[in-house]
């Protein structure tokens, strides 16, 4: 039984002057699948698509035509409300996801209140363990943390609820390579022992063929690609970004 | 500093217009014509006016004509626009393009005319010159907030909030009220200004209070036939409108600038 | 006198106020080679960049240590800035004038060094672009930078560096907002561009990637300072210095 099922999922933007109807198509008929504790990726350039399509699965757009199905039933508006505390996310500029106006500590009580969930300071410790933050940065703001903590805690915000499913949207793409590398291994380590299914979206080809185990390749908001981690891609959009990665020594220029 | 000093002045000055009946020297409305145009003294502290009747005594009550009115406008234009603002931000379709149009339509609208026709109604007097200034206000006020509200919810929080399960009033509460608040005390503090001016100006032209109540604006109105000879009868209320709205100013500024 | 060593940076200390930014650094950068600079955002590199440059903001203060570019010191009134030492910035988008054409980008530059009739610095113009792997001249030189993508504007960047004839390019993270395929085909091109025209480049960047694909010598920038400095090969197989062997390690 695949945890998600996403089945051809259009997105077209109307835009209605006078008597012209301008359609712009985001998405085209995107149809994959999440197995339960899988991790995949969804690569593309910026503007192909896919933090529309994370939108759309996070519940914050609507899609045009098309369906998902979350354990075997389809989300509908209903249905998204009861479930959405299984579905969450982590967005890519970490800092702007956060509210500066907000404690850290009010940050992450934010979901748990919302879905009725205990949010005692032992529960919040134990988030910020889990991320590898400090108890002390309860009481500050985000403003006050680095670039690698405010993702940190995003992250902890992410699984406050202990979701099922989590949407990582290039996330890691504005890191130094050394907290890249950091993240990507913590959310590798989360994947593992809460169980959660992975949903990257990236630009960086290496990364993910680091955290995930199958690939999908997007383009102009169509699938193009889908192969597992050992396989070779048959597109040749796809096969022009594996070619596009840099080397990773100087014998290999 | 400056703006330590100015906020300073402008809570004395509210302090004093809330215990104005009972500080001033003499009574504002006392007529006494065989006082007219005396020059300052300590029993008179800026001497009396054309009707003898004590200018620093009117000048005081007059704050709470002027400032207060003005304070009440600014509240209850603010309290109406973001209500207004946050109904049209979160709606979509036809509502949200019916006010953008009106709001052409109304900012555009000479605030002088309404003013008339609310005189028609409910006469001359205070009464009716808040509402036409509650009136404008708010269509500018509610047209500021609604942008700042849009440029907000694009922002990335905004998104994370809603997949954190936050909505409705939750959401505007915790997430947009408080940075639209810096926004607010800005307009609220420059415009307090402007919308004294604006009373008094109405005053000048006799659509607003009547005599024989103290409002700054009033007095000039009743000075100006006596320019020639005691302008001071101008220059206390002209300088006290001047002094406030420089004072609200330079509050206004430095917050902004914060 | 033509030497060995372009680019000397002895003992370089820059302050804003009391604090640290950069301590005691000391760079080579060879006549022909790249000099790849790598370090995390903070650890000095942007600062080194604009000290070089001298184009440090008055916060920042230089309190000990020289930049000798061709054995002579380099001092903000040096005519060799601009002309003999060009730059490549990070962001493309933000580093273009929006309200001048990419022809009047290039009129200013070449008007600094040379002395043209403007038919004669469009065909200069037109050649450089071609240079970049631009062949659509003629549109190219009437648009508006934000007509055009990153990819692009990265390319008329490193046309313009080269317009003229410098001995030494700077390149502030020229990848770093580009996307995987841009990336790509920009390493490629200063690779060509490098063995064309015997440049000598100072590559800045937090990329290792990009310095295993271009760089002959890497300098590790960490806190302010010089951790590790050898020529590529030693960097990557035999590493000293723990930070080096930690970026070595974050490879994916």
């Amino acid at each position: 039984m695949n945890i998600l099922d996403v089945k051809a999922i259009n997105k077209t933007y109307t835009k209605q002057r006078w008597f012209k109807k301008n359609v712009h198509p985001i998405l085209k008929n995107v149809t994959f699948s999440l197995a339960p504790g899988e991790c995949i990726a969804i690569v593309g350039k910026s503007g192909s698509g896919k933090s529309t399509l994370a939108n759309i699965m996070l519940g914050i757009e609507s899609a045009t035509s098309g369906e998902m199905i979350f354990r075997e039933k389809t989300l509908t508006k209903s249905y998204y409300k009861q479930i959405r505390k299984e579905i969450q996310g982590v967005f890519q500029n970490s800092y702007a996801s956060l509210n500066p106006l907000q404690k850290v500590e009010d940050i992450l009580k934010e979901p748990l209140r919302n879905f009725d969930l205990p949010f005692n300071k032992s529960k919040l410790l134990y988030l910020l363990d889990i991320v590898g933050l400090e108890p002390s940065l309860l009481q500050h703001y985000p403003g006050e943390l680095s670039g690698g903590q405010q993702q940190r805690l995003a992250i902890a915000r992410a699984i406050a609820t202990e979701p099922s499913i989590l949407i990582l949207d290039e996330v890691t793409s504005n890191l130094d390579m050394v907290l890249q590398k950091k993240i990507l291994q913590l959310l590798q380590h989360l994947q593992q022992t809460q169980g959660l299914s992975l949903l990257f979206i990236t630009h960086d080809i290496k990364v993910a063929r680091f955290v995930a185990s199958r690939i999908l390749i997007m383009n102009e908001g169509e699938i193009i690609d889908q192969f597992s981690k050992y396989q070779q891609p048959c597109h040749s959009l796809a096969t022009q970004l594996f070619r596009a990665v840099l080397p990773s020594h100087p014998s290999k220029r | 500093m400056i703006k330590k000093i100015c906020l300073l002045l402008l809570s004395l000055i509210g302090i004093i217009s809330l215990f104005a009946p009972w500080i001033v020297p003499n009574d504002p409305y006392l007529i006494d014509t065989t006082k007219r145009f005396f020059n300052p003294s300590w029993q008179y502290p800026l001497g009396t006016d054309h009707l003898g009747r004590c200018i620093f005594s009117r000048i005081l009550i007059g704050m709470r004509y002027s400032v207060g009115s003005a304070l009440i406008i600014q509240l209850i234009s603010s309290g109406f626009s973001l209500a207004i603002a946050t109904i049209v931000t979160f709606r979509q379709g036809i509502t949200k393009k019916i006010f953008i149009r009106l709001w052409d339509i109304l900012l555009s609208f000479p605030i002088i005319i309404l003013a008339f026709a609310l005189i028609s109604v409910f006469g001359p007097g205070l009464r009716s010159v808040i509402i036409a200034l509650v009136f404008a206000q708010t269509i500018y006020y509610s047209r500021i907030f609604h942008n700042a509200m849009i440029s907000l919810s694009e922002m990335n929080y905004i998104k994370a909030a809603r997949v954190s399960g936050t909505t409705g009033i939750k959401l505007l509460k915790t997430h947009f009220i408080p940075h639209i608040l810096p926004t607010l005390y800005t307009l609220l503090s420059l415009d307090l200004g402007k919308v004294i001016l604006e009373i008094a100006g109405f005053s000048f032209i006799g659509l607003g209070v009547q005599a024989p109540i103290p409002e700054w604006g009033m007095m000039i109105d009743e000075g100006k036939q006596y320019m020639r000879q005691y302008p001071a009868l101008i220059i206390y209320p002209g300088i006290s409108i001047f002094m406030i709205v420089l004072l609200l100013h330079q509050v206004g500024v430095k917050k902004h600038a914060n | 006198m033509q030497t060995d060593i372009l680019l000397n940076i002895e003992n370089l200390c820059i302050n804003i106020g009391q604090e640290k930014v950069l301590k005691n650094i000391c760079l080579q950068a060879k006549r022909g080679r790249i000099l790849g600079i790598i370090g995390e955002s903070g650890s000095g590199k942007s600062t080194l960049c604009r000290a070089i440059m001298q184009q440090l903001p008055p916060s920042f203060q230089q309190t000990d240590g020289d930049i000798l570019f061709n054995e002579y010191p380099l001092t903000k009134e040096s005519t060799d800035i601009g002309t003999a030492i060009t730059s490549i910035l990070q962001n493309p988008m933000m580093a273009f004038d929006t309200i001048q054409t990419i022809e009047g980008h290039f009129f200013e530059t070449i008007k600094a060094k040379y002395k043209m009739k403007p038919i004669q610095m469009r065909q200069l113009a037109e050649r450089y672009l071609e240079k970049v792997q631009l062949y659509d001249t003629h549109r190219i030189l009437k648009s508006y930078p934000f007509e055009l993508s990153g990819g692009m504007l990265q390319r008329i960047m490193i046309a313009l560096a080269l317009i003229s004839k410098p001995q030494l390019i700077i390149a502030d993270e020229p990848t770093t907002a580009l996307d995987m395929i841009n990336q790509h085909n920009i390493v490629t091109l200063l690779k060509t561009l490098q063995s064309q025209e015997q440049l000598t480049i100072l590559l800045i960047t937090h990329d290792l990637g990009v310095i295993a694909a271009l760089a002959d010598d890497v300098a590790v920038i960490h806190n302010g300072e010089i951790v590790e400095c050898a020529d590529v090969y030693t960097c990557f197989d035999s590493p000293k210095h723990a930070y080096t062997k930690q970026l070595l390690e974050a490879r994916l």
